[in-house]
């Protein structure tokens, strides 16, 4: 895994450490975690985890692309494609 | 009778999610629906049953359709009637329409979905053409308290007296905060 992807991680748990309870299974945070079977975050909450990661990433996160955000993996695929559109510009 | 349940603790709510941090609402609804929070006398309460009667049906879409994925914005929902302590709507989620019943209450929003097959009530609920579009929403509205009648649900508050709730064969369950709802066909 490279640093950059591990460094995603990283912030991508300190958003989310507000929203769980269950620190035990945020220790082990990997691509593979689940926000809602795994760290037991009310689905609710998952709007705020998008909107954080709006704010600390400075990216706009279409519905579409939302859509995808129930994982860690597939939340930074988002992340790196905004960031990426992002340079473009 | 397919079904999905989905209970809001209002309490609960209030401390995990603030509904009126800027950029919440969009995320979760369309303009209609967002007009219909900022009008209600108790924006609150319509927050948590619009977010209900999604959550409800995406239960049964999910289900049956094996599509996992966080799409507020793929379900609709419209209020067809609105009491102090009820509600019925319709949900469409991606070509699939569900009716909804929920109870009000100062604690809590309990919201029941059930698809809109057309066939496995007797009041049979193909007949959507009416011209006359407030008898087809009375329809609506009787269907879905018909519905309602066939399910059985039980809210429970203490979780200590509800460890057992899984020997009773519910067919759904919903728990948020300080409540479990079992809901049986």
């Amino acid at each position: 895994m490279t640093t950059a992807r591990q460094e995603m991680i990283n912030q991508l748990k300190l958003i989310v450490d507000d929203y769980t309870e269950n620190k035990a299974a945020l220790e082990q945070i990997n691509e593979q975690t689940d926000f809602i079977k795994d760290l037991n975050i009310n689905s609710a909450n998952l709007v705020d985890i998008v909107l954080d990661v709006e704010q600390e990433f400075d990216i706009e996160i279409d519905n579409t692309s939302m859509e995808r955000m129930l994982t860690v993996g597939a939340s930074i695929a988002v992340i790196e494609e905004k960031l990426a559109a992002k340079n473009q510009n | 009778m397919t079904i999905g349940i989905d209970i809001v603790d209002l309490l609960q709510a209030r401390k995990e999610s603030n509904w009126q941090r800027p950029g919440f609402l969009e995320k979760i609804f369309n303009t209609e629906e967002q007009e219909l929070i900022l009008q209600a006398a108790d924006p609150e309460q319509m927050v948590w049953l619009l977010w209900t009667m999604k959550e409800s049906a995406y239960k049964i879409y999910s289900r049956e359709f094996q599509w996992h994925a966080f799409a507020p914005h793929q379900l609709s929902c419209k209020l067809l009637s609105f009491s102090s302590d009820s509600a019925t709507g319709l949900v469409s989620c991606r070509n699939e329409n569900y009716h909804t019943q929920s109870i009000l209450s100062r604690d809590l929003i309990h919201t029941i979905a059930f698809r809109d097959t057309g066939t496995d009530d007797e009041t049979g609920i193909d007949d959507h053409t009416t011209i006359d579009n407030g008898t087809a929403i009375d329809k609506d509205i009787r269907i879905a308290a018909g519905m309602a009648k066939k399910v059985q649900v039980l809210i429970l508050k203490n979780q200590d007296e509800s460890k057992s709730y899984r020997n009773t064969k519910p067919a759904t369950v919903s728990h948020h905060g300080r409540y479990l709802a079992l809901a049986y066909l």
